[in-house]
Parts: structure tokens; C-alpha cells; sequence
């Protein structure tokens, strides 16, 4: 079996940092989901924009709670980064890496209109979000930027 | 697949994070004390309803907030319905991004003053799109307040001092939002009216 030694040295500090990144993104988005989930207050930096965003059915698409979202997005990011680390085939690592792009646009595109909802229709800003949706953006920059190196990685057998 | 030490470090990490996770959720597990009344209603507090009512509701709130004003008609409803069983209070929390909210509420405990406390926040709760000076005065004098006692109580630095103590004490308990509500000094999660009237129902009929 063809096994893939998949980063170089910049790709290895890019992947701790969006592995960091996602296990943030994790926990904040536990923490505001189970204050959707609960209907419990949320600390926020915004004045009473959380409690606004709580409790407006613009956060629950198809019923779903946002933070719902926000945690299947960065558990995916994290898992896909940590199997990255691991020794697998060439193949393989390439398909985890195009799986994190896929994750990152749906996710920049996701808090982008999130972030238009928050300020046009419920007309309150919740600070988790906010903090959440820059989290994103790094996120998508940092894996673009893996991909885009990946592309011109040369393939080596270990 | 072959565990690579990078590999070992990300698990590491991860069995970090599952333990912090664990201790917030058994944390955020307890059921939250309630506060006693005695903090929560105190000498200073507007009243309305039975002083020796079993159940007391508390609410923090803002004149110029539209959530507010969307509950204002329900807490009166209540009151109104259980007069003998139910205390209300009001406690201010003038939020700052909201514009005029502080003076409003000063003007709220400047009518207080001449007993005029309740007739007041309903009228700045109907004008809270545009208060203003001119406002507050037109709404004084329909009240038929004290006109020249109403200008000079506003004045007072007194008044002023009792408003930002209301919200130093919210912010103590970590109010983040108005209306907040506390039941029997349990602070409720509404999100709307008529979940705050069946909250208080339930509990008037529990003390029955």
C-alpha cells in the first residue's frame, strides 16, 4: 500500500492552527447550543443581542438551532484535520483536505448570510457569532491556502 | 493508518477538550439558586399587587426596548387577574445602546415620586419610538404632575444613582437582556407573553 507523508513543515502549523481553530469553533458552539437547546440566557458582550438572536426564528432553519450547525461544521473540520496527521494513502490525504475546503465554504458561506440575518432581520448581534463567524474565515483562509500548496506538494511514498 | 506523534499531540488535545466539555456540562447542570426577595424587591422597588402574595415576579426592564413594551400588556394582565396572589416589581435596566432609556427611566421614578410611577412607564412604554425632552414633558402634564417638583426631581442626582444601582445589581446576576424576568427569585426563560403568563399561572395555582 502507497502510504503519504502528507505535510511539509508549513502545511503541519497550518493544520494545527485550523485543528485548534475547529476545536474552538466546537466549544463555543456547544456552549450556545445548549443555551438554545436549554432556553437558558447566554453571557454576551453585545448587550442583549444574543438573547435577540436566541429567540428569533430566523436562527432555527428548518427548525434546526444554528449553533447546531456551527458544531457539525467544526467537529468535521477537526476530525478531518487530526486524520490528516495520521500516515495514510496519498490518495486519501488529498480527499480529507478537499473535504475541509468543502466544509470551509459551506461554513464562510453559512455565517456570511448568518451575519446579514443578525443585522438586517433580527437587528441584533451575538457576540458567539460574530467570534464564530471570524473563527470561519480564518478557517476557509487557512485551508484555501493548504489546498492551493497541496496542489503543488510532490507525492511521496514512505 | 500509523499514529504519528503530531497524531498523539491532536489526541491529546482532544481528551482535553472532552474533559473541559464534561465539567462545563455537569457545571451548567445545577439547577440555578433562586435569589432571595429581599435583594430582588428592595425598599426603593415600584410594587403592584399583594405584598404578602406567595408569588413575587420581578422584572428588569427598559423603556425604550420594543420586547419590553410587547410584555408590558401581559405583566399588567396578570396583576390585574391576581391581584391578591401575585406581586410584581419593577427594577430598571435602561439598556445604553438604546437612546433616551436612562432619562426615561429617571422620568418613571421622578413621577414615582408623586405616586405617579406605573401611569408614567405605560405612557413611555406607548411614546418609547419617540421620547424625547419634549415628550416626557407633554406626558407629565397629561398626568397632571407636579410640573415644577417633576423638573426638579429629574435634576436630582439621587434619582439618577438609584437607576444605575438597578443595573449594577443586574449585571451582579448577570442580566444581559431585557425584559428579564424572575419568578419567585428564579430567573425565567419567555419568549413570549403568553409563556410569561403561564409561567405565572402555573405558579399562583401551585400555592393553592
Amino acid at each position: 500500500m502507497e502510504e503519504f507523508d502528507s505535510m511539509n513543515k508549513l502545511q503541519q502549523t497550518t493544520n494545527r492552527i485550523i485543528f485548534v481553530l475547529s476545536i474552538a469553533g466546537v466549544i463555543m458552539a456547544i456552549y450556545v447550543l445548549q443555551s438554545f437547546l436549554r432556553d437558558t440566557g447566554i453571557v454576551c458582550l453585545t448587550g442583549g443581542g444574543c438573547e435577540l438572536v436566541r429567540k428569533s426564528p430566523v436562527s432555527y432553519p428548518f427548525g434546526i438551532p444554528v449553533p447546531a450547525f456551527g458544531l457539525v461544521g467544526y467537529t468535521g473540520l477537526a476530525i478531518l484535520s487530526f486524520l490528516r496527521t495520521t500516515k495514510i494513502q496519498e490518495q486519501i490525504t488529498r480527499n480529507l483536505l478537499n473535504g475541509m475546503l468543502g466544509i470551509a465554504i459551506f461554513g464562510v458561506c453559512f455565517v456570511t448570510w448568518f451575519t446579514v440575518m443578525e443585522i438586517f432581520v433580527i437587528q441584533g448581534i451575538c457576540t458567539w457569532c460574530a467570534v464564530s463567524a471570524i473563527n470561519m474565515f480564518v478557517i476557509f483562509g487557512l485551508v484555501l491556502a493548504s489546498w492551493k500548496s497541496s496542489q503543488t506538494l510532490p507525492a511521496s511514498n514512505s | 493508518m500509523k499514529l504519528t506523534s503530531e497524531t498523539k499531540m491532536f489526541l491529546g488535545i482532544i481528551i482535553g477538550t472532552l474533559c473541559v466539555i464534561g465539567v462545563a456540562v455537569v457545571f451548567l447542570s445545577q439547577p440555578p439558586k433562586p435569589i432571595e426577595k429581599s435583594k430582588l424587591i428592595t425598599p426603593t422597588t415600584h410594587t403592584l399587587g399583594s405584598a404578602e402574595a406567595k408569588v413575587w415576579l420581578v422584572e428588569f426592564s427598559d423603556f425604550r426596548c420594543p420586547a419590553c413594551h410587547a410584555f408590558a400588556d401581559a405583566v399588567e394582565e396578570l396583576v390585574t387577574a391576581h391581584k391578591d396572589t401575585l406581586l410584581l416589581a419593577y427594577r430598571y435596566f435602561p439598556l445604553p445602546q438604546h437612546p433616551y432609556s436612562q432619562k426615561a427611566a429617571i422620568a418613571a421614578e421622578a413621577a414615582g415620586r408623586q405616586n405617579k410611577f406605573w401611569e408614567m412607564g405605560a405612557l413611555l412604554f406607548n411614546n418609547q419610538d419617540s421620547l424625547s425632552d419634549v415628550t416626557v414633558a407633554s406626558v407629565a402634564a397629561s398626568l397632571a404632575l407636579d410640573i415644577p417638583k417633576f423638573s426638579a426631581d429629574i435634576q436630582d442626582p439621587a434619582l439618577k444613582a438609584l437607576i444605575e444601582s438597578d443595573v449594577a445589581y443586574g449585571e451582579q446576576i448577570r442580566i444581559t437582556a431585557t425584559p428579564t424576568f424572575f419568578l419567585n427569585g428564579v430567573k425565567l426563560d419567555v419568549g413570549t407573553p403568553d409563556d410569561l403568563k403561564q409561567k405565572v399561572v402555573e405558579a399562583i395555582n401551585n400555592t393553592k
